[in-house]
């Protein structure tokens, strides 16, 4: 038990300070399949620490939430990172239904980054805002869709618990095909969270087509700062989500459990890279499409699983 | 005992308010004190019987919600009459005492309904009769602001819903045993004071109507007292087949309530009549939990039943406190401002900061997000869900299941509708001189509005204490490391603040929107409400069907263009509209046998009189 708190806080330290490298590989990735040479892989510490000594600017039509917005959006995803399972055993906070909380404080920082974007009175903010809130509705039902049949498939409600369960399963066809269809409608949800393509474009600099840079238009300095690298810690947080569920409970168990997960996680961003090179943004009226083409996914899913597999365990 | 007299205090105190005549500070003054005691009163007894209270979840808790907003309300409405009906307010604090004082009656009798040893007829008529005089009284106050159309629509369809529910209601007092049929009578009687789909069509119209502490009032804890009756006096009571079709009706009825609630709360322009379905959403989410615990006791996972019971009643208690806060907030922006539309507001937050800020906590709150109260009848719900899924069987998983996706897509659809209404009327830009102008209310509204939200708070770390009183020591472990984590995030928010602070040696400075280079930003651009929900809006339409009236820019140098949108309520529109239409036509059609010619009516005196003496001879 205290060697699983131990490891806990070494993997929680590791994620804080690794996680601006996957910015660095998925830029790698991309710039390989475009032939360039691409900036550095250390780019986004740099451009963090430039950016803390700067100054920082507030809009006049702005109150106290815009200020507030990028440190608490960065404390509610540290927050949440406390609750993602290592193993088996679990986070040492974790408790039955906590996948609840995981998302549901992911949910309160856009609530306060949407919030911040519409202070601005910018018609720039305001489209990122609105296109945000659209695709998150429709993300939460696929995210809550993957943890019923994640619950199904492992018989506990607890993350440590779903998570626990691995992609091949060689008694069951049934349980690689239903974990195989959670884990790529999950992958879906990870490139809309993030804001990669085919959802959002974080290349383009054309604000009719942002949603999350255009809500961050507005900050500059140590704020802009708190945005990128809470950013960063979200896709870290979703790709060890994602890698967990792929990978088996009892392999992330040890000290080279971690290992396997922190590659894991490059090689979700490596992956990530890829499929932001090989397709372009799709239209935003088909964004909703795809989000419930993800949902229907994994409701068949369900439905398989119930047929075939006789309920739950 | 105590509650008696407490309604006897309450009543009294709305009578001697009326018979001040004009005068509105003697009228208020005795309102508000006998009330106050009234209240301190119910509240003594309430928390003596907490004792005997362990082990289950007692229907008292109800009462919770009529007191805190009953007080709340009343210590908001001198300062909401002042200029606005200051000069009634003897009849204001009439209706507002018998409301409140029916609506503890109400709760008392329930509680009492075991205990008292009498038939149900007489049991039936005192209920009726506090019911239908909390009806009356509430009616009378939504159409306080007697002049307006509006108000006066309000009001006329209020009555005609609380009518209808009294006489189903009556009649399931008449017919108590007959199972399957006096569900449905109570489900509908009592639906239709709830706001259950195509039962609702009532609340839209009469809460922006009401003035903002009656709205208050009705939305927080009357409409969960339909709940109260049709749970304790309709399904408890009855048998394992009761609480089957119950709860199979109840989730249906839930999943359509929250969904349809929520998506029509998206396009509207009326800040309280946002809130106003808002409240049908949450109205439907309790109506889940009810039906997640009454499936759980049917099939047997006590997990199950606990966490679904806790959170209906948990999500009634923090629901009264939220959308108490949220409707007085809005009452205070129509103070400000004399507008409640969205689309003429904004930048309100640094003109009214303290109602702004409030709005912004209690709309957080309300959208279930952590750390605040509502996540945590939420979660009771989620939790509920997922034992279904895992420990259920037949047609169980497959339920939760899809109770999990539309309680998830309701909370996002809920997180934009409520991001709408904070960002349309406090944030940005004033986008006209109303807005421009406004003032902070006085400092008790203020203080009424955040002693709601400190109160929500309190619920965050009371609930783990509550669900142990309640018997769910699992649940009560579970909700406790949930508070521990809302307070360890909300320290950190600090925290990391100042770790900000010091990284920074430059400071802040101020300066206009940088909006890619922009330097000469207006109000006119910034995104209104409207245009915050449209994607959503439009990708609903198939159910709100959006009437658009858009006048097209023409020309090289147009001159006019706009775009105005309505939504016509969606069980009006689809159901209550055909229905009333197609009983106009038949009536008009049997406007002909009133022809006026009198040998057409000896007629048919002389065919009524044959077809009874045929009726005679084949009995006879």
């Amino acid at each position: 038990m205290d060697n699983q708190l131990v490891r806990f806080t070494v993997f929680y330290a590791a994620s804080l300070l690794l996680c601006p490298l996957l910015a660095g590989v998925i830029n790698k990735v991309k710039a390989f399949f475009a032939g360039r040479r691409g900036v550095r892989v250390l780019q986004l510490y740099c451009d963090i620490f430039k950016l803390l000594k700067k100054e920082r600017v507030h809009s006049r039509s702005a109150s106290w939430l815009l200020p507030l917005a990028p440190v608490a959006t960065l404390a509610l995803t540290m927050g949440a990172l406390l609750f993602l399972p290592l193993g088996t055993a679990g986070s040492p906070l974790g408790f039955a239904g906590d996948a609840v909380l995981f998302f549901y404080l992911l949910a309160t920082a856009r609530f306060l980054t949407v919030l911040a974007a519409l202070e601005t009175g910018s018609s720039f903010e305001g489209m990122g805002a609105s296109r945000e809130v659209q695709f998150a509705a429709l993300a939460e039902s696929t995210v809550f869709a993957m943890l019923a049949l994640l619950a199904m498939v492992s018989g506990s409600v607890d993350l440590a618990g779903m998570l626990s369960i691995a992609v091949i399963e060689p008694a069951s066809w049934m349980h690689t095909a239903a974990v195989v269809l959670a884990a790529a409608a999950f992958f879906i949800v990870l490139l809309c969270e993030n804001c990669r393509v085919p959802f959002d474009d974080p290349e383009t600099h054309l604000e009719l087509t942002m949603i999350h840079e255009a809500m961050v238009l507005d900050y500059g300095g140590p704020d802009l700062a708190a945005v990128f690298y809470g950013a960063v810690l979200k896709l870290w947080l979703f790709a060890v989500f994602f890698v967990s569920m792929l990978l088996p409970g009892a392999l992330l168990d040890s000290w080279q459990g971690m290992i396997y997960l922190t590659g894991g996680v490059f090689v979700t961003a490596a992956v990530v890279g890829i499929v932001e090179s090989s397709m372009a943004r799709s239209r935003f009226l088909k964004v909703p499409q795809l989000l419930a083409g993800a949902t229907v996914m994994v409701l068949v899913a369900v439905m398989l699983w119930i047929f075939f597999a006789g309920g739950a365990k | 005992m105590l509650d008696f007299i407490s309604v006897g205090l309450i009543a009294a105190g709305g009578l001697l308010a009326l018979i001040c005549g004009k005068k509105a500070r003697p009228a208020t003054l005795s309102g508000i004190t006998f009330l106050i005691a009234g209240v301190v009163l119910s509240g003594v007894e309430l928390v003596t019987e907490l004792q005997a209270w362990t082990g289950k979840i007692a229907l008292n808790w109800f009462q919770f919600p009529v007191l805190v907003l009953a007080l709340a309300a009343a210590l908001y409405s001198p300062g909401y009459l002042h200029g606005h009906g200051s000069d009634r307010s003897n009849v204001y604090w009439f209706f507002f005492n018998i409301t409140v004082a029916a609506m503890l009656m109400v709760t008392r009798i329930t509680q009492m309904w075991t205990l008292w040893s009498a038939g149900i007829a007489l049991k039936g008529l005192v209920f009726m009769l506090a019911w239908e005089i909390m009806g009356a009284a509430s009616f009378a106050l939504v159409m306080f602001d007697r002049h307006s159309q509006t108000a006066r629509r309000a009001g006329w369809i209020y009555m005609a819903a609380c009518h209808a529910g009294g006489a189903l209601l009556i009649l399931f007092f008449l017919f108590p045993d007959r199972g399957l049929l006096s569900f449905f009578l109570a489900l509908t009687g009592f639906g239709l004071k709830i706001g259950f789909p195509l039962l609702h069509i009532w609340l839209p119209d009469a809460h922006p109507a009401a003035p903002a502490p009656v709205s208050a009032l009705m939305s927080g804890a009357m409409i969960e007292l339909g709940f109260l009756g049709l749970i304790s006096l309709a399904v408890l009571p009855g048998d394992m087949a009761v609480f089957r079709c119950a709860g199979w009706t109840l989730l249906i009825l839930g999943v359509c309530g929250a969904l349809g609630g929520i998506i029509f709360a998206l396009p509207q322009n009326n800040l309280k009549r946002l809130l106003a379905y808002s409240s049908i959403e949450n109205m439907g989410l309790i109506s889940i939990a009810f039906a997640l615990g009454l499936l759980g006791r049917y099939y047997r996972i006590p997990a199950m039943e606990i966490a679904g019971f806790a959170g209906a009643v948990l999500h009634v208690l923090n629901h009264a406190l939220l959308k108490g806060g949220l409707f007085l907030c809005a009452g205070s922006v129509l103070k400000s401002t004399g507008t409640l539309e969205m689309d003429k507001l904004g930048g309100m937050m640094r003109r009214t900061p303290a109602t702004g800020t409030a709005f912004t906590l209690h709309a957080a709150g309300i959208c279930g997000l952590p750390p605040f109260n509502g996540f945590v009848s939420e979660f009771l719900i989620y939790f509920a869900a997922f034992n279904g899924i895992t420990a259920g069987s037949g047609v169980l998983p497959a339920a939760a299941t899809l109770v999990l996706i539309s309680v998830a897509l309701t909370g996002g659809i809920a997180t934009a509708a409520l991001v709408k209404a904070v960002g349309a009327v406090f944030l940005g830009e004033p986008r006209s001189a109303a807005a421009v102008e406004a003032r902070e209310v006085s400092k008790t509204m203020v203080m009424v509005q955040f002693a709601l939200f400190a109160l929500s708070l309190l619920m965050v770390a009371a609930t783990p204490w509550i669900l142990q009183l309640w018997g769910g020591d699992e649940l009560s472990v579970i909700t406790a490391k949930v508070a521990w984590a809302s307070v360890g995030v909300t320290v950190l928010i600090p925290a990391l603040l100042f770790i900000q602070k010091c990284c920074c040696r430059r400071g802040i400075r101020r300066s206009i929107t940088w909006d890619c280079g922009y330097a000469a930003p207006d109000a006119r651009m910034e995104y209104t409400g409207t245009a915050f929900t449209q994607p959503l809006s439009d990708l609903f339409n198939p159910v709100l069907k959006v009437k658009k009236e858009l006048v097209k820019p023409e020309g090289i140098f147009p001159e006019r263009a706009g775009l105005k949108e309505s939504v016509a309520d969606g069980g009006v529109r689809n159901f209550w509209s055909p229905l009333t239409g197609l009983v106009n036509k038949i009536a008009a059609k049997s406007h002909r046998l009133q022809s006026g010619s009198l040998h057409f009516y000896i007629l048919l005196v002389l065919l009524a009189l044959v077809a009874m003496l045929v009726y005679a001879m084949v009995r006879g």
